[in-house]
């Protein structure tokens, strides 16, 4: 039978990469810019953690590589959009592809090589509390214990600090926030920099920590797609964002434990039997992302909750109306 | 007359803010021509002109917004350049702007302390609450700090717009067309405002195009005109209107009526019992009735936001409602555009760029944009350009559109011509009720006749109008009935002959019901106990406006008394009127009262006297009609010993 | 002391009417720069590899007929992109509507839906068509209606889709249909093949070989069908208005919820059809891998050629070659990476046609004190 607390654990570890993505884009579109590019972001992250890392032998510069590419491929979105003024949606794509792009090239003849990893842990009080301590805090990778602290350091700034007051302005009205000498353009590239850097690592936490390995366009699958989801989803909120993250992560594992034993319930289990059927299971966590995205666009509806007011819109100081 | 030279008594003051000679040019624009521009302490001085006269775009300088391309800006005796709006914000220079600049879902204290060096990190929110609190209470401004800016009226709002600059430190406040979107009593509230801001030794620049708001408040005037300067800072005194008009236009402005003289139609459009909500779910229109017939315009009056956008959404298509809209017989409610355009239904939005117009696309392909299926210009599934571009040309001409040729795109072209596009598209596929909101709005003196003229064609040869603007002058001007919105409901409907500013604006701040509803909660405020001293967390709008809440001079407190005999007076007048159930007879009584009220006050000395309201006996002559029309408006201030 | 400042100026008149294939091509040929840049950072020769492209793609008539075939689900595709990017709907499914019409087209020969046998090539070829375009169509109409009804962003239902089919596939192919056990479908019966000049070596030796098939001609006619469309018909200028300000279609009157789902549904089908044109003219079976990634190239095609349709013959021809020389060459990412190369230098250079560069110097600040 599945083990819930396995299930548990594994939904931590996975869900630290959606969880990084995903507040990583989060701040950038609380400043007001969609940045599309987080899937092509991501897996160069991936194939810098790892080359780096291949190369040098230290997994932490593989880490600072990652997010130091992350961080460099976002800044191009950031001139295309802020200076340029060009659609963010075609921006971003193009990002994706760019980035998955430089991946493949770069990351060329990586498959089937292995590096150092970033280690696992073990908190040492806090994993002898009964079950959550074993769930929770022990053995598990360091970047899911960044993963924790991630979330209240990125609400608390977001919602209570002054600088995060600042950001929030500037994705609702920047005019307002311009005519108060707040320099929106500065502000924009320092969260689009922001979230590239948080993409990156999360493509790292992929190939050298989670599910070390470069799998060229395999190793990401359409996480970061899913990541994007998980910010509309989670109403720009990013504690919601990374909940989303552990539940998919979860999910990811439980379908692979379906595929496990012989007897489920009781019954045959059908994609024990039929290996085809897995591809089935394969499915649901590309179904499971439409599906919240449906529930979510309804509970804004009536909650009455939206996007930051100028996502999307370029900002440009005195448009002379017409 | 030279008006480009101040008396020679100002210059023993020390001018405060001083910009020479300063010139902007934008891209195919000049928008100010070696423009100066001087301001004292304790002044409220105004800049006069027409839409795109160049007022904006000086203050814009001012404030840090633009670089101008030559002069100077000194303030306090020092010349200064501005690379931001931070720098100007550090000279003490603040400009509350027209279109609010807030962010909506935070609060008052955050949008106040927005920008600012302090807090450096951590926001300790409860702290500058305080000191907001604080603020307002010495400026005499009633404010809750922790409210979110969209659970606040439009007055309170732009309250938390100049309580934004003073806490900054502002010595030299800018006041963008501030009583654009407030009613005449609140408008009224906010020169006492800016008076007691003077008073304390501030200065005030008040951009305006509205003459009799100028000559109201200010003591000094600029007048801009196409980016030149006809009048440096002229006292106001002595200033006569005609003379600020023709400076600001520079010729003879027209007051003239232009009412139909034939009876008006069989009933076209009829609303029944219309409900909306408005895009944050709230009730925006509350069981509409009304009714327009062909060869009339029926003006909606209004303070903008009391639902007058929803209104023209239902009855165009845009916007779900419940009740009945009929047209022609025929349900239109909730109904896809598309049905009242094949009834003949026309729509002049209110936003040409947003809605009106694609600016990407040619001006051929606005024109056809509600035609484009039918014959000539499309045969079956086929458009024909060559068909669609020779209609465009058409009207091109006709309307006397300004472009290069019919292929150039819509955004590129001025907000004149551009509505000149729209009403091209509109009115030449004559139709049946022609729906313009804000018609006029932005345009300049020139456009604006030529606009009015059109609709008055269009309603002289049977057409049915619904015509709903926030110019007062320009609805009383054309209307042959004005029917007045207040928090979505119509509060009043008058024939034109009948109505009257003062009515009009009384109705407009919900003081006065037509209709005789007295159970509405907040509705008559003429039921209520007028509150001397309003408590603190009440809102605005809840509070009787001719009840002088939070006095900010001790002189201030005379005023009060008088007012709450009229409104006794007032209310017993309606109650008369009701036993006796003849509105038209109400209206008189109203009339009189109020002349009776305003005569008390000018026993009393009072600085400001509106103009007194009469009622002609006979049918006027014209130009006793622009007699009569120069009384209302110019008040005590009219000249009358024939001198215009 | 004031310093002089470059800064970016909105232009007032139009640019010239050459300027914008001007733009493109001088970005493609700095992404080419970038691209050989990039190559020498890992080792590989630009010159040789570029060198390699030209001769790979347009050497002889083999390799142009290659470039073709590669080409040819990139028109349709391409097509289909800019159809629905006129109307601002970003359906970046065209890969998943590829692999669904693909699926569809299969049922013909592998159900099979119609004897194999008997029937006439016309016929089978007809029918695997309009399930290649039916199936896209219906994957299209999945983000057309949830678009058009919640709102929901389509890129990323879109995006999820493209996963989801080729899941749906991989359980046929794998399973039911697999050819024993390989992870590929038999192959087809000759009927369900769509001809190919090679057919023609019969008569014409210098054919022998040649597999430019019939997809082609799909995609010259799908061309001539969406330029009628846009230009020439009172939904095309529809289409146009709601992409270029949807509020005011909505005011003319326009049904901006069925429009969506229509043109949704036709740029599905004529990615459906790019599927069908690929396994019944080029590997003649459904197999995992039948996509080189079809379906973003075809986005990037649709940009590139600026969402004109003609443009679109010849990008992708462009993209084709990339696609068929890089076969050779190592890193086999290499085309995927010029193409996004290309893609974003495109969407950059594009400011240069709302904006110019001035040099602007600092206003001087006198330093007189007022008198």
């Amino acid at each position: 039978m599945m083990n819930f607390a396995e299930i548990l654990r594994s939904g931590l570890s996975t869900g630290t990469i959606l969880l990084f993505a995903a507040i990583g884009e989060i701040i950038t579109e609380r400043s007001g810019i969609q940045n599309l590019g987080v899937e092509g972001m991501m897996l160069f992250g991936a194939m810098a953690a790892f080359k780096a890392s291949y190369m040098t032998g230290n997994v932490w510069i593989g880490l600072l590589v990652a997010i130091i590419a992350g961080g460099i491929l976002s800044l191009a979105h950031a001139l295309v959009t802020i200076h340029f003024q060009a659609d963010q949606t075609v921006s971003g794509l193009s990002l994706t592809f760019l980035g998955t792009g430089l991946a493949l090239v770069i990351g060329e003849g990586l498959t089937g090589m292995t590096t150092a990893t970033v280690p696992n842990l073990t908190i040492p009080l806090l994993s002898k509390i009964p079950f959550i301590g074993q769930v929770f805090f022990s053995n598990l990778n360091l970047l899911v214990y960044i993963g924790y602290l991630t979330i209240p350091i990125a609400w608390y700034f977001i919602n209570k600090t002054k600088p995060g007051l600042d950001m929030r302005a500037v994705g609702e009205n920047p005019a307002a926030a311009d005519t108060l000498g707040v320099n929106v353009y500065a502000t924009r590239y320092l969260y689009t920099f922001v979230g590239g850097c948080m993409a990156g690592l999360a493509g790292a936490t992929i190939s050298v920590a989670v599910s070390p390995g470069w799998y060229s366009h395999l190793t990401t699958s359409g996480q970061g797609w899913i990541a994007v989801a998980l910010v509309i989803f989670s109403h720009w909120n990013p504690t919601r964002a990374a909940l989303g993250g552990y539940l998919f992560g979860m999910l990811r594992r439980f379908t692979l434990d379906l595929q496990g034993p012989a007897m489920l319930l009781g019954m045959r289990n059908p994609f024990f039997y039929n290996h085809n059927l897995v591809f089935f299971l394969q499915m649901v966590p590309y179904a499971l992302t439409i599906v919240a995205l449906l529930w979510g666009s309804s509970a804004a509806r009536r909650k009455r909750i939206g996007a930051p007011a100028s996502l999307g819109i370029p900002y440009s100081r005195g448009e002379r109306g017409v | 007359m030279s008006y480009l030279e101040p008396k020679a008594d100002s210059a023993t003051v020390e001018p405060v803010v001083e910009l020479r000679d300063i010139v902007l040019r934008f891209p195919g624009v000049l928008a100010n021509d070696h423009v100066n521009f001087k301001m004292y302490p304790g002044e409220i001085h105004a800049l006069l002109g027409e839409n795109g006269a160049g007022k904006s775009s000086l203050m814009n300088v001012l404030i840090g917004l633009y670089r101008p391309t030559s002069g100077q800006i000194i303030i306090n005796g020092e010349a200064v350049s501005f690379n931001s709006p931070k720098d100007a914000i550090a000279k003490g220079v603040g400009m509350v702007h027209q279109h609010f600049m807030l962010v909506q879902n935070q609060t008052v204290t955050e949008n106040i302390i927005l920008g600012l060096d302090q807090p450096r990190f951590f926001l300790n929110l409860k702290k500058y609450d305080e000191e907001v609190r604080q603020l307002a209470e010495s400026v005499g401004v009633n404010i809750d700090p922790t409210a979110k800016i969209w659970q606040l009226s439009v007055g309170e709002q732009q309250r938390v717009e100049i309580l934004k600059i003073l806490y900054r430190g502002a010595q030299i406040l800018i006041m963008d067309e501030p009583t654009a979107v407030l009613a005449p009593q609140e408008a009224e509230e906010l020169m006492e405002t800016l008076r007691g801001m003077a008073r304390q030794g501030k200065s005030i620049a008040f951009i305006s195009h509205k003459l009799n708001e100028v000559r109201a408040v200010a003591d000094r005037l600029t007048i801009l005109r196409r980016g030149q300067a006809t009048a440096e800072g002229v006292p106001v005194e002595g200033m006569s209107r005609e003379q600020l008009a023709t400076l600001m236009v520079g010729r003879e402005v027209i007051f003239n009526q232009r009412r139909s003289d034939k009876e008006p139609g069989e009933v076209i459009l009829k609303l029944e019992n219309v409900s909306a909500l408005n895009n944050k779910n709230l009730p925006a229109l509350h069981n509409i009735n009304l009714e327009l017939r062909q060869g009339e315009i029926l003006g909606i009056a209004g303070v903008a936001g009391n639902g007058q956008s929803e209104l023209v959404e239902c009855v165009t298509g845009l916007r779900s409602c419940q009740g009945k809209i009929i047209l022609n017989g025929e349900n239109i409610a909730n109904k896809s555009p598309r049905f009242s355009i094949a009834q003949g239904l026309s729509h002049i939005p209110e936003d040409r760029i947003g809605v009106g117009s694609a600016p990407n696309l040619s001006i051929t392909k606005n024109v056809i944009m509600k035609n484009y299926r039918e014959k000539p210009i499309s045969k079956h599934w086929q458009l024909d350009y060559k068909a669609a571009k020779t209609h465009a040309e058409g009207l091109k001409s006709s309307y006397d559109i300004i472009a290069p040729n019919v292929e150039t795109q819509a955004r590129k072209l001025s907000g004149g011509n551009l509505q000149k596009l729209i009403l091209a598209r509109e009115l030449s596929s004559v139709p049946q009720i022609v729906v313009a909101m804000q018609p006029t709005r932005g345009l300049d003196v020139g456009a604006i006749e030529g606009v009015q003229e059109l609709l008055i064609g269009r309603r002289d040869e049977g057409c049915a109008i619904l015509l709903v603007s926030e110019e007062l002058d320009e609805l009383m001007r054309l209307s042959d009935r004005i029917a007045v919105m207040y928090e979505g409901e119509i509060v009043g409907i008058m024939e034109d002959e009948d109505a009257d500013i003062q009515t009009i604006g009384l109705m407009m701040t919900g003081s006065l019901r037509m209709d005789g509803k007295e159970d509405l909660p907040g509705h008559n405020l003429l039921q209520k106990e007028p509150e001397t001293e309003a408590p603190a967390d009440e809102k605005a709008e809840s509070q009787p406006p001719l009840a002088m809440a939070d006095p900010i001079e001790p002189e201030e407190a005379p005023l009060q008394e008088p007012l709450q005999t009229f409104i006794d007076d007032a209310k017993t007048a309606q109650e008369e009127t009701l036993a006796s159930e003849d509105p038209k007879n109400f209206k008189q009584e109203v009339n009189e009262r109020i002349e009776k009220f305003f005569d008390s006050i000018e026993e009393q000395d009072v600085e400001e006297k509106p103009a007194k309201p009469d009622l002609p006996e006979r049918p006027l002559t014209e130009a006793e009609e622009k007699e009569r029309v120069l009384r209302k408006v110019l008040g005590d201030k009219y000249p009358e010993d024939g001198e215009k | 002391m004031s310093l002089p400042k470059i800064s970016l100026v909105r232009r007032t008149e139009d640019v010239p009417k050459w300027m914008p294939l001007v733009t493109t091509l001088g970005a493609v040929l700095l992404a080419f720069v970038i691209g050989g840049i990039i190559l020498k950072s890992i080792g590989a020769n630009p010159f040789y590899i570029y060198g390699y492209f030209f001769k790979g793609a347009f050497g002889s008539l083999g390799s142009f007929s290659d470039v073709m075939v590669k080409a040819s689900p990139l028109i349709l595709i391409g097509l289909g992109c800019s159809l629905a990017f006129r109307m601002r709907l970003w359906n970046i499914g065209a890969e998943g509507q590829f692999f669904m019409g693909a699926f569809f087209a299969s049922l013909v020969p592998l159900v099979p839906l119609v004897p194999m046998e008997t029937t006439p090539k016309i016929v089978v070829l007809t029918l695997m068509g309009f399930l290649g375009m039916i199936g896209g169509a219906l994957y299209g109409f999945i983000p057309g209606y949830l678009k058009a009804k919640f709102n929901i962003n389509e890129i990323i239902v879109t995006l999820m889709l493209n996963y989801i089919v080729v899941f749906w596939n991989n359980y046929w192919i794998f399973g039911k249909w697999s050819d024993s056990g390989f992870q590929m479908t038999k192959t087809f019966p000759k009927a369900a093949w769509l001809p190919r000049l090679a057919d023609l070596a019969g008569q014409y030796k210098v054919f022998s070989g040649i597999t430019l098939h019939a997809g082609v001609l799909f995609g010259l006619l799908a061309a001539l069908i969406v330029h009628i469309i846009l230009n020439n018909s009172n939904w095309g200028y529809m289409i146009n208005l709601i992409g270029d300000n949807p509020r005011a279609a909505r005011y003319a009157g326009a049904d901006i919820a069925k429009n969506t789902i229509l043109v949704f549904m036709l740029s599905g089908a004529l990615a459906g059809l790019a599927g069908m044109v690929e396994v019944s003219g080029v590997v003649h079976r459904l197999q995992e891998r039948i996509s080189t990634s079809y379906g973003f190239s075809g986005v990037i095609v649709a940009w590139l050629a600026k969402l004109n349709p003609w443009a679109v013959i010849v990008v992708s021809i462009l993209f084709g070659a990339l696609i068929v020389a890089s076969r050779e060459i190592q890193p086999s990412g290499i085309s995927f990476l010029l193409q996004g190369i290309i893609l974003f230098l495109v969407i950059s250079s594009d400011v240069l046609l709302k904006y110019k560069f001035q040099l602007t110097r600092s206003a001087k600040v006198k330093d007189e004190v007022a008198a």
